[in-house]
C-alpha cells in the first residue's frame, strides 16, 4: 500500500508527514508535485500543512485550484483515503471536498500550542484505533483555523456524524476557553459524508514520538495502515 | 562632481582621498556608490576589525569559522551544523514588522547559501520600558514579524530571550539566530571561481527598497534624520518567495552545478558580486541591463545598492546554467544570467551598453583604531533590605511580574516551534533541544546577555553571558560546540562606547578560551544610538551544544516530596545590575556578579554527569532575580510548592549568584548526589523539599516568607502582556 | 485597458474580528463608529476589446472561481471609467 504527500509551493509539513508515514509506520511513501495531474496507485493521499502560496488571498484558496486537485477529487470519489492537516484542511474546504471554511483565529494571532480534543467519531479509517469519547492531546499551529459553516450545514454535519474531533478541556468538556480559535461547535476536524476524506487543524504528525511530547497522533496513521492493508 | 557626493554614500573626506589614491583617479558615481557601501561599517567592520581577531576561532570540531556567511562545526563524522546570529536593529525600529521579518529572511539566507537546510531560529529582543513611545506597538509588531516570517518558511523558532531597559527606549534591538545542518561535503562557499562561469541572479526583481540600507545601519538616529525621512528605505519581506528560494536553492546545490553563492543582503548586488569575486580572487563583468527590475527608471546606483529581499547571486558552471535555471523555474523563482567570471580581478559594471564601473574586486577598506576611554560606573546604591516576610513577598511579586522573569508564552505561542518535528525541548526552558532524525545526537541552543552587567563592567558582563550560556547547555546535558555573537553597541566614534566594545570582545575571547569553545561566526552592529542616548553594551551570545543521548530533565519541579539541592556556592551580595536594583531600587551601580569560570567548568561537568546518571529530576540555574525567583520559576509549570530553609539574609534571596544550579532529586538519591559532589569538590547544599501543596515557604536567616504558588503563578503568566499592555 | 475593481467582504452573518478590532480602535480615537467590515479590494486591468457585459461576466467568474469564497464572502464589481 502506498501513500502520497502532495507538495504545494509553501507546504512546510511535507517532510514531517513523509517521516511519519515512511519511517514510523512504514508505508511506501512518495512526494507528488502540485503540478502533476495523476495519483495512480495511491491508497492514501495527504495534503500537508504549511502556507501554500503564502496563504495569500485566503488560506488554501490558490492551492485548491492547482492541477493535482482534480486527481485528489477523483481519488476521493473512488473512496481512497484523503487527509488534509492544517493548511491541507483549508485546501480541502476551498476545493469543496469538505464543507465549510476556515477563517482567521478569533484573537487574530497565530497560535502555536497544545490542545485537547474529544474523539467524536471512531468509525472512520482514520480514527478506528481511538475510543469514542477519548480525550487526546495534539499540537496546533495556525493563524486561520476558525471553522465556520452555516447552520443548515452544521446540522447536517452533526446528524451524519461528520464531526470527528472537537476541542475540549483535559476532562472532555467543551468549554469556551478550550476553543483555541473560535471554531463553531468546537470543531477541530470533520470528514465527508462517506468518511474517507478527513480534514483537521491539529497536527497528528507532530505527536507520534514520545520525545516530542506525546504520541496521541500516531493512531491516525496506524488506523490507516490497518484499514488500508486489509 | 563625484567629490561632492562622497558624503551621500557615507564616506568621510579621508576615506574619499584614500579611494582616489588607490584608484589613481576620481571614481565614477556608481563606483562611489559601490565603495561607499563596501566600506560602510556594516560591510567592512572597519572600527571593529582590529579587536575581532583576538577571538579563538579554531577547535577540533570547527569546519568553517572565518570568511564565509556563517560558521560550521561538525556534529559527527558526517554532519555539520551551520549557524550565525545577526542584528536587524535599525530597520526594526523604523518599521518593526518588516524590519524583524526581513531580519529572519536575511539570516536564513546566510545559512542556506552555505548548503544547509535551516532547522531552527531563535530571537534575542531588547525593548525599552513600557512607557517609552510606541513600545507596546514595537513589541507586538516585532513578534508578529518574526512569527509570520519564520512560520511561513517552515523553520521553527525554538527559543530566545527578552530584555527590557530604558536604554532601549529609542533603539530597540532585534537579533535573530539561525541554524542549519548539512553534510560536510555539502558545505558551499561564497568564493567565486572558474573563468567564464555565469553570474546567475535568482529571486525577486530589484526595486527601490532598502537602497542605502547598509549606509543607514552605519549611522545613528537623530532628531534630524528621523524615522520618517528614512521610511522609503524599508525592505519588505516575502516569506513565500523565501520558502521557494530555500527549496529551489537546496535542490540546485544538490546538482553540483553551482560553484558559489551569496545572499544579496546589505548593499545587495554590490556586496554579493564584489565580495564573492574578492574571496575567489577572480574578476567579473556584471550587466545591469539584464538585472530583473520591478520598476522602470532605476538608476544604476539604485540597482547596485538596492536591498530588495529574497534575492541571491549564484556562480554557475558555464555549460550548466540552463539546468540550474530550470530548477528555479520549477519552484516559480525567477532567475537571470547577469554576468560572468573573468580572471582579471576587476569588477566591471555595464549599463546601457557602456562601462560605468571598473574597479578592483578588492579595495582594502580603511581600518580604524578608534580612541577608547574607560569610565567609572555608578556607585553601588544602598540595598534597603526587606524588613519582614511581607516585604520579601512584595519584592518577589514585583520581580516575578517583570518582563524578564514573566512567562514569555505570549511571544512563543505566536511562533511555530514544532514544525520539522525535531523540537524536544520547546521555548521556555534554559536551552532548546533538537533531535536529529536518524542520528544519535541532539543539538542544544541557548542565547544570553545581561546588558546591565555589561554596562557596569563590559568585560565581566560579557564573561557572564558566556558562562550563563554554557550553564544553560549543561542544564540540558549538552556539551558546548561553538559560539556565535552579535555585538550591539552605540556610536564607535564615542571613545567610551569603543572602550565598552574592546572590553566586551576581550570578555568573549577570555571566556571562550577558558571554556575551550570556538567562536565560529558573528556580527557587529554599531550606531545603536539616538542623539546622546546609546544602548548599553549588548554582546548577544548564542551557544550551540551537542548531546549524545536524548535523556533530559525538565527545568521545573515535577511533583512534591523531592529534595531541593543547590549545586555551586550561593553568594550573598551580587546586586550590581540585578533585577533587585532595577525594579526595587530604581538605581543601578556597583560591580556585576563575580564569574569564576574555572569552578563553573567543574560544576557544569557535574550537572551533565548527574543528568546522565539519572540522579536528578529537574535542574534550573540561578540567574536574574536570584535564588527565590529561580525556585518560583521551577514551581509554576506543574504547580508544585516548596519549603526551603537557607542561612542567608532576606535580601540575599535576590542576590544573583553565578554558577549555581537548583536541582531536585528523589529522597533515595540524595546521599549519592551529595557524596558525588563532595568527592568531586563541587559545592552542594540541601535547601529543602518540594511539596504537593499550593504553598511556597522560605525560611531565611532572620525570618520566614510564605505565599501561594497559584497567586504567584498568575502574576508570572500575566506579567509580560500586562507590562506592555498587550492584548 | 479597462480597470475593474472588485470588492470582497465577509458576509454579514460571518464574524469579522478584523473589522471588530478596527471598530474598537476607531472608537478609542474618539470616532463615533457604528460598524466596520474589513474586506479586500482588487484592481484588475482587462483588455479593452471586451464589452461591458463580457467584463461583468468575466469579473463574476473571477469572483466565483477564486477571489471570493461564496460561503463566507460577498463581492461587488465596479467597472471604472476608461482614462
Amino acid at each position: 500500500m502506498r501513500a502520497a504527500v502532495v507538495v504545494f509551493p509553501g507546504s512546510n509539513c511535507d517532510h514531517d508527514l513523509f517521516w511519519v508515514l515512511n519511517d514510523i509506520v512504514g508505508l511506501n511513501t512518495a512526494y507528488v508535485w502540485h503540478e502533476d495531474t495523476k495519483l495512480v496507485d495511491f491508497d492514501l493521499i495527504v495534503l500537508p500543512g504549511g502556507f501554500s502560496y503564502g496563504d495569500y488571498l485566503r488560506s488554501g484558496a490558490i492551492a485548491a485550484r492547482s492541477p493535482i486537485m482534480d486527481a485528489v477529487r477523483d481519488a476521493a470519489e473512488k473512496g481512497r483515503a484523503v487527509i488534509g492537516i492544517c493548511n491541507g484542511f483549508q485546501i480541502l474546504t476551498e476545493a469543496g471536498l469538505l464543507p465549510g471554511a476556515l477563517l482567521p483565529n478569533i484573537n487574530l494571532r497565530f497560535i502555536s500550542t497544545w490542545v485537547y480534543m474529544r474523539v467524536e467519531n471512531n468509525s472512520t479509517v482514520f480514527t478506528h484505533k481511538y475510543r469514542k469519547g477519548e480525550i487526546i492531546r495534539m499540537p496546533i499551529a495556525h493563524a486561520e483555523g476558525r471553522y465556520y459553516v452555516d447552520n443548515g450545514a452544521l446540522t447536517e454535519l452533526q446528524r451524519n456524524g461528520q464531526i470527528v474531533f472537537r476541542y475540549s478541556d483535559a476532562e472532555g468538556n467543551s468549554v469556551d476557553y478550550c476553543n483555541p480559535n473560535g471554531s463553531i461547535d468546537f470543531i477541530a476536524g470533520i470528514c465527508n459524508r462517506a468518511g474517507n476524506v478527513l480534514g483537521l487543524m491539529p497536527h497528528p504528525e507532530r505527536c507520534c514520538e514520545r520525545s516530542l511530547g506525546g504520541v496521541d497522533g500516531l493512531r491516525v496513521f496506524t488506523s490507516l495502515v490497518q484499514c488500508l492493508s486489509s | 562632481m563625484a567629490k561632492k557626493r562622497f558624503r551621500d554614500f557615507g564616506l568621510s573626506e579621508n576615506e574619499y582621498t584614500s579611494l582616489v589614491a588607490k584608484l589613481g583617479r576620481e571614481p565614477t558615481n556608481v563606483e562611489l556608490a559601490i565603495i561607499g557601501a563596501l566600506w560602510s561599517e556594516h560591510c567592512s567592520y572597519k572600527s571593529s576589525k582590529i579587536y575581532l581577531s583576538s577571538m579563538p576561532r579554531t577547535g577540533e570540531r570547527v569546519v568553517v569559522s572565518e570568511g564565509e556567511n556563517a560558521g560550521a562545526v561538525e556534529l559527527d563524522d558526517e554532519l555539520v551544523a551551520i549557524f550565525k546570529v545577526e542584528s536587524h536593529n535599525h530597520p526594526s525600529y523604523i518599521e518593526p514588522y518588516q524590519g524583524a521579518a526581513t531580519g529572519v529572511g536575511g539570516i536564513l539566507r546566510d545559512i542556506f547559501t552555505m548548503g544547509a537546510r535551516p532547522i531552527a531560529l531563535m530571537d534575542q529582543l531588547f525593548f525599552g520600558e513600557s512607557k517609552a513611545p510606541k513600545m507596546s506597538h514595537l513589541v507586538s509588531r516585532v513578534v508578529k514579524g518574526i512569527g509570520d516570517y519564520g512560520n511561513r518558511v517552515g523553520v521553527p523558532t525554538v527559543g530566545g530571550m527578552v530584555y527590557v531597559h530604558r536604554c532601549y527606549n529609542f533603539n530597540i534591538l532585534v537579533n535573530v539566530f539561525a541554524l542549519g545542518i548539512t553534510s560536510k561535503r555539502g558545505i558551499f562557499s561564497s568564493k567565486a571561481k572558474g573563468l567564464g562561469n555565469y553570474l546567475l541572479y535568482v529571486g525577486n526583481s530589484t526595486g527601490l527598497d532598502g537602497v542605502k540600507g547598509a549606509i543607514m545601519a552605519s549611522d545613528r538616529f537623530s532628531s534630524e534624520n528621523s524615522r520618517d525621512d528614512i521610511l522609503p528605505t524599508v525592505q519588505i519581506g516575502d516569506p513565500f518567495v523565501e520558502k521557494l528560494l530555500i527549496e529551489a536553492t537546496l535542490e540546485a546545490l544538490s546538482t553540483g552545478y553551482v560553484v558559489a553563492l551569496q545572499d544579496m543582503g546589505a548593499a545587495g548586488l554590490s556586496s554579493s558580486s564584489y565580495e564573492m569575486a574578492a574571496k575567489g580572487d577572480v574578476g567579473f563583468v556584471l550587466d545591469l541591463d539584464r538585472v530583473p527590475l520591478r520598476e522602470e527608471n532605476l538608476t544604476p546606483e539604485a540597482i547596485m545598492l538596492s536591498e530588495t529581499q529574497e534575492r541571491m547571486l549564484l556562480v554557475v558552471m558555464k555549460d550548466k546554467v540552463e539546468e540550474v535555471k530550470n530548477i528555479f523555474n520549477k519552484w516559480g523563482v525567477p532567475s537571470a544570467v547577469v554576468g560572468k567570471i573573468t580572471d582579471d580581478r576587476m569588477g566591471k559594471v555595464l549599463y546601457k551598453g557602456s562601462e560605468i564601473a571598473n574597479i578592483p574586486v578588492y579595495l582594502e577598506p580603511p581600518v580604524y583604531k578608534r580612541a577608547v576611554e574607560p569610565y567609572v560606573p555608578p556607585q553601588k546604591p544602598s540595598l534597603f533590605p526587606p524588613k519582614n516576610g511581607k516585604e520579601v513577598e512584595e519584592i518577589a511579586s514585583t520581580l516575578v511580574s517583570t518582563p524578564e522573569i514573566a512567562n514569555k508564552e505570549w511571544i512563543f505561542s505566536q511562533y511555530d516551534y514544532m514544525v520539522r518535528t525535531n523540537t524536544v525541548i520547546p521555548p521556555g526552558s534554559d536551552a532548546a533541544l533538537l533531535r536529529i532524525k536518524k542520528k544519535d545526537v541532539s543539538l542544544a541552543i541557548t542565547s544570553d546577555v545581561n546588558p546591565a552587567y555589561c554596562f557596569l563592567d563590559p568585560f565581566i558582563g560579557t564573561l557572564q553571558a558566556i558562562a550563563e550560556a554554557a550553564r544553560n547547555l549543561a542544564s540540558v546535558g549538552a556539551e558546548p560546540l561553538g559560539v556565535t555573537n552579535c555585538l550591539n553597541f552605540g556610536n564607535p566614534e564615542d571613545p567610551k562606547v569603543m572602550w565598552q566594545f574592546a572590553r566586551a570582545v576581550d570578555g568573549i575571547s577570555t571566556g571562550c578560551k577558558t571554556l575551550g569553545i570556538p567562536v565560529v561566526s558573528g556580527n557587529v552592529s554599531f550606531y545603536n544610538q539616538t542623539d546622546e542616548n546609546s544602548v548599553y553594551p549588548t554582546p548577544t551570545i548564542v551557544m550551540v551544544g551537542i548531546k549524545k543521548d536524548g535523556y533530559t530533565v525538565p527545568n521545573f519541579f515535577r511533583k512534591g516530596g523531592e529534595k531541593i539541592v543547590a549545586i555551586g556556592a550561593l553568594r550573598q551580595e551580587e546586586f550590581g545590575g540585578s533585577l533587585y536594583q532595577r525594579y526595587i531600587l530604581n538605581k543601578e551601580g556597583g560591580r556585576p556578579p563575580t564569574v569564576d569560570l574555572k569552578s563553573e567548568i567543574k560544576i557544569n561537568d557535574f550537572v551533565r554527569f548527574v543528568i546522565k546518571k539519572r540522579l536528578i529530576t529537574s535542574v534550573h540555574d540561578i540567574s536574574e532575580g536570584g535564588l527565590l525567583l529561580a525556585l518560583l520559576e521551577m514551581s509554576f509549570p506543574q504547580s508544585v510548592g516548596f519549603t526551603v530553609a537557607v542561612e542567608i539574609p532576606a535580601v540575599s534571596l535576590f542576590s544573583e549568584s553565578q554558577g549555581v544550579f537548583i536541582v531536585t532529586c528523589e529522597d533515595t538519591n540524595l546521599d549519592r548526589l551529595c557524596y558525588l559532589a563532595d568527592s568531586l569538590n563541587v559545592h552542594c547544599s540541601v535547601l529543602g523539599d518540594t511539596v504537593d501543596q499550593d504553598l511556597w515557604t522560605v525560611e531565611y536567616a532572620e525570618g520566614v516568607v510564605s505565599s501561594r504558588v497559584s497567586s504567584f503563578s498568575k502574576l508570572w503568566n500575566e506579567g509580560f502582556s500586562r507590562y506592555f499592555a498587550l492584548e | 485597458m479597462v480597470k475593474v475593481e472588485i470588492k470582497v467582504y465577509p458576509k454579514k452573518e460571518v464574524l469579522d474580528p478584523v473589522g471588530e478590532t478596527i471598530k474598537k480602535a476607531l472608537r478609542r480615537l474618539g470616532v463615533d463608529v457604528e460598524s466596520v467590515r474589513a474586506g479586500k479590494l482588487f484592481t484588475i486591468e482587462m483588455p479593452e476589446k471586451l464589452s461591458k457585459e463580457e467584463l461583468y461576466l468575466e469579473a463574476d467568474r473571477m469572483c466565483k472561481e477564486l477571489l471570493a469564497n461564496p460561503l463566507i464572502e460577498e463581492y461587488e464589481v465596479i467597472l471604472c471609467e476608461q482614462q
